[in-house]
């Protein structure tokens, strides 16, 4: 199994959570190349020092997302969703560099495996890592499913952390360039961002063999601030949803994250 | 009109590559220049369709995907369609040589280049089209 880590997304709590993320993939996945895409605010971080191998760095202008709120492409789509299509942007520069790399190498990802800066990931058991190691077929996505309830009679998915076999990654890669978006027509029915990528997978017939191999819980700055008796981050919990804009900000500065990447004014 | 070309070759698993590389360079022009509506993948010495008849008579949809013929006897020059889906189908052909499946096994020419390209892009969602003769 050629397995590639995608870690994709604003750096948010990057610092706080890549010793333990690192430690877990690389107990499950000792030979994965890692590729990390952030905005280019993250150029100032030291990520190449958590890597004894170089991983594939991508650091995307975000003045240039092509999607931002006041062009006319996101003004004629009945809904515009920025926490799916700055993903799928940052998902798809990434796959054009794994793209480029399988074909220099003459090799091929048949585990793609898609993580979060801001998420704290977890394999509890051996059973869990049999799980996460379980080959993929093609077109196959593992660790994310539509969800039984079907909430608001739409597709879900959870998109803390999926795995992707070789087929079915690019696939997903290529979602920001979707071939169904055919520019002025209305194509973006489905109204979030967990809608969306559930829709790409149900349009595309990816199976989807849910089981929750990873155990990943988003890690917010509360969780960092508050710690557990033994100094462990307080994870699991919605304390950061209900707290006010301006203690959000206090515990950002007081971990030294920007603000802005949790778009709070400041 | 996007146009990535490449040899002629006859071994599968290097002309499904190869199709993936001129899948790259098509994807770098269409970031700079999004809206143009067309792309061909040519890999035959003369495509036909460059002596006279355009490929595609134009308002191609993003999903649709053209080929030389659907006649599985008759050996593929060229891809065309919609660059998204040009795209698609260049970033899936990477893995094409792998698929290890007989997409029309009652016919007598199975497993030709024609066939499994065609079968790729049906299976990824695309809108497959034959240009008429």
């Amino acid at each position: 199994m050629k397995t590639a880590i995608l870690m994709r997304g604003h750096p948010r709590t990057w610092h706080y959570t890549i010793r333990n993320n690192k430690s877990v993939m690389d107990n499950v996945y000792p030979d994965a190349d890692w590729f990390i895409a952030m905005p280019s605010c993250a150029q100032k971080l030291d990520i190449v020092s958590y890597f004894e191998k170089q991983p594939v760095l991508i650091f995307l202008d975000e003045q240039r997302f092509p999607f931002n709120l006041d062009t006319n492409l996101t003004r004629a789509w009945r809904y515009y969703i920025p926490a799916y299509w700055k993903l799928a942007w940052f998902d798809y520069h990434i796959g054009i560099c794994k793209r480029q790399k399988e074909l220099a190498d003459d090799m091929r990802y048949d585990n793609v495996v898609f993580l979060r800066p801001d998420v704290w990931y977890q394999i509890v058991d051996d059973t869990a890592k049999t799980k996460a190691t379980t080959c993929l077929s093609r077109m196959e996505i593992a660790e994310i499913s539509i969800s039984p309830g079907m909430p608001d009679d739409d597709w879900v998915l959870g998109d803390l952390c999926w795995r992707a076999g070789s087929t079915a990654a690019d696939i997903m890669l290529l979602r920001y360039l979707d071939c169904w978006q055919t520019p002025g027509m209305n194509q973006l029915v489905h109204g979030n961002s967990h809608t969306l990528i559930a829709y790409m997978q149900q349009r595309n017939l990816l199976s989807g063999s849910y089981y929750s191999a990873f155990d990943a819980m988003l890690a917010r700055p509360d969780n960092f601030i508050n710690l557990n008796a033994d100094g462990s981050p307080t994870l699991g919990g919605y304390v950061w949803e209900s707290m006010s804009t301006p203690d959000k900000i206090d515990a950002c500065v007081t971990l030294g994250i920007d603000p802005n990447e949790y778009q709070l004014a400041y | 009109m996007l146009i990535a070309r490449t040899e002629f070759i006859t071994s599968y698993d290097k002309l499904f590559k190869s199709i993936a590389e001129c899948g790259l360079d098509i994807e770098a022009q269409y970031l700079k220049k999004p809206y143009d509506d067309f792309a061909i993948i040519t890999w035959g010495m003369t495509p036909r369709f460059t002596d006279s008849t355009p490929p595609c008579p134009g308002n191609v949809r993003s999903d649709e995907i053209i080929f030389e013929s659907l006649d599985v006897t008759v050996h593929q020059n060229w891809i065309a369609g919609h660059p998204r889906a040009v795209i698609k189908l260049a970033a899936c052909s990477i893995d094409i040589p792998k698929i290890g499946f007989d997409p029309w096994p009652s016919h007598r020419f199975t497993k030709s280049q024609t066939s499994t390209l065609i079968w790729m892009s049906q299976r990824i969602g695309l809108r497959v089209y034959g240009m008429l003769t």
